[in-house]
């Protein structure tokens, strides 16, 4: 028997919705939610009747699920699914509802990402994050991802000889996107000497290395192609996608992502080359997992991630643009929303429609998703090359 | 997921005497039971042989749920570690900077541990044991009294009573005298 995988050619993402951003927020998950699917059928091309699939993602839903919000928010569904994978759950939502889609065992999917944020809110998500994070973890100084990500950094920066600035230009050029993105909640230039001197939170991590926790929401539609045509919605293809849970079991410590396992595939499937890539969109809660995405993506050699930094620049008119609308670094992470805020920004620069400074011709890009810190690293990896779609 | 800390979670000492962090799964009365005995004991599969941790209700290579506990020597390599200068808990939170480390054990098991003070930065060769909260916060109280010498922080609170159950691992140097 040999494995194939069939494209997606007749299924596309459209209508790209941002709820903007609050620090923290008296609502609950569901209201984000509602916020959501009010901006999808915003330009009243679709009745909320149309919307028969929904996937969704919230750290902030409990005690509900899925199925709890389309009584609350009085849906009527013929196919549902919730996406618990945080930072991977744009790539991997994408990929459930192209196929549901495809299939025709749904017309039109929302596929939303949606979180509160409240005093106190996010210690509750850390301290409840996983069985082996409460009993193995938590009790450790509850550093939350801080400590994860700060032992994982300073493993990576010792055995790749990764400076601080490195990964400060990665940060500063984030910022410098986010001055022109409307909802980024962090858009004050960020200078080197300002991210080398910040506040230590877990060394070698200081402030500006770490995403600012916020409410908010990020949501996408997905429906046949001659669809979105008939309804004369800019749109993005799909060409490739990857998704890969627990990669190397056996490095002792996380170096690399699925991304390394199934690029060559990915980039197989979607039928283009690494220079033909317009702009990346990584998953950027602190920016050595930016870097490791650049080298297990395949834009420069493991090990290379800084000598690869150094030699380009990432804003929007840069020679490498990545994060293009300031990243969670500086936009902020909505929870769960954290893994579609590059996708829906990715849609809107391919498709010719961005809300903050335009990529020039940017056509082609890429996604990449990044979730769980289960235990002692990230467990999911995904990604997505998309291309858009003008009318 | 990540954080910058909250406004309301800037490290301030609380007003009360805090305990540590607790909860645990059933599956960590293994540990917590040897630790009492003063060992420190790991899972080993009784069909292929692996050792694992965090405790599981089975093997992760084999799937085999004939688990037992048994003696480690606790001897590995640190490979990083961390000095954490904020905390989401507030037993933790009064007691900064507080150090910890991930290491890989000879057995092959991944731990996170309290780093005592003597421990050297990574690469470094260690041992691990699992010892009661209250021996730990001993241990973590001397260096923090130089520390209030050097700097003037400090923690307004003495470990209060904290559950004996309490069992954290802790990295020590390989071969402490």
């Amino acid at each position: 028997v040999k494995d194939t995988r069939s494209g997606y050619d007749d299924a596309v993402i459209t209508v790209p919705v941002t709820v903007p951003y609050t620090r923290s927020s008296e609502h609950g998950a569901h209201w984000f939610i509602a916020q959501a699917l009010s901006g999808l059928l915003e330009s009243n091309k679709l009745a909320k009747s149309d919307l028969d699939g929904l996937c969704l993602s919230s750290f902030t839903l409990a005690p509900d699920s899925a199925v709890g919000v389309t009584q609350h928010l009085g849906l009527s569904l013929r196919w549902l699914d919730h996406i618990p994978m945080g930072g991977a759950s744009g790539v991997v939502a994408l990929r459930r509802a192209l196929r549901a889609v495809q299939s025709g065992d749904a017309a039109v999917v929302a596929c939303v990402a949606a979180d509160t944020h409240r005093g106190g809110g996010f210690r509750d998500i850390v301290e409840n994050f996983s069985q082996f994070s409460q009993d193995a973890v938590y009790p450790y100084g509850a550093g939350g991802p801080n400590a994860s990500f700060a032992l994982l950094t300073s493993y990576y920066m010792r055995e790749y000889g990764v400076q601080r600035e490195d990964f400060g230009k990665l940060c500063i050029a984030q910022r410098d996107n986010a001055a022109q993105f409307p909802y980024a909640l962090l858009r004050k230039p960020l200078t080197l000497q300002q991210y080398l001197e910040a506040r230590p939170i877990a060394d070698p991590l200081r402030l500006f290395d770490c995403v600012m926790p916020c409410a908010g929401a990020e949501a996408i539609l997905v429906m046949k192609r001659a669809r979105a045509q008939d309804l004369g919605l800019p749109y993005a293809r799909v060409l490739g996608t990857m998704e890969r849970h627990n990669s190397f079991p056996q490095d002792p410590i996380q170096t690399r992502g699925g991304w390394a396992l199934d690029r060559d595939e990915l980039f197989a499937q979607a039928g283009v080359r690494h220079e033909d890539i317009d702009l990346l969109q990584t998953y950027d809660d602190y920016p050595v997992i930016s870097m490791m995405q650049m080298e297990d993506l395949g834009f420069c050699a493991k090990g290379e991630g800084a000598q690869f930094v150094r030699s380009h620049t990432f804003t929007t008119d840069g020679s490498f643009p990545t994060n293009t609308s300031g990243g969670q670094l500086s936009v902020g992470q909505a929870g769960a929303a954290g893994g579609f805020l590059g996708l829906t920004e990715a849609v809107r620069q391919i498709t010719g429609a961005p809300l903050g400074a335009a990529v020039p011709d940017a056509s082609i890009a890429v996604v990449s998703g990044f979730g769980m810190i289960n235990y002692d690293r990230g467990l999911c990896c995904g990604a997505a090359i998309l291309a858009g779609e003008r009318v | 997921m990540s954080v910058v800390p909250d406004a309301q979670e800037h490290n301030e000492p609380t007003s009360r005497a805090q305990l540590p962090p607790s909860a645990r799964s059933r599956i960590v009365a293994g540990l917590t039971a040897a630790a009492a005995r003063g060992r420190f004991e790991l899972q080993v599969c009784q069909n292929c042989g692996a050792t694992q941790y965090p405790p599981r209700e089975a093997c992760h290579q084999c799937l085999s749920v004939a688990l037992e506990w048994k003696l480690q020597s606790g001897r590995g390599e640190l490979l990083s570690q961390t000095t954490l200068f904020h905390s989401h808990h507030e037993f933790f939170r009064e007691r900064l900077p507080w150090r910890v480390g991930i290491i890989k054990l000879d057995c092959g098991a991944i731990v996170i541990a309290h780093l005592c003070a003597d421990v050297q930065d990574a690469p470094s060769r260690v041992r691990v044991d699992a010892r009661r909260m209250q021996e730990v916060l001993q241990d973590n109280f001397h260096a923090l009294i130089r520390q209030i010498a050097n700097e003037g922080v400090g923690f307004k609170h003495k470990p209060g009573e904290i559950d004996p159950s309490c069992i954290l691992l802790v990295c020590k140097i390989r071969d402490p005298r």
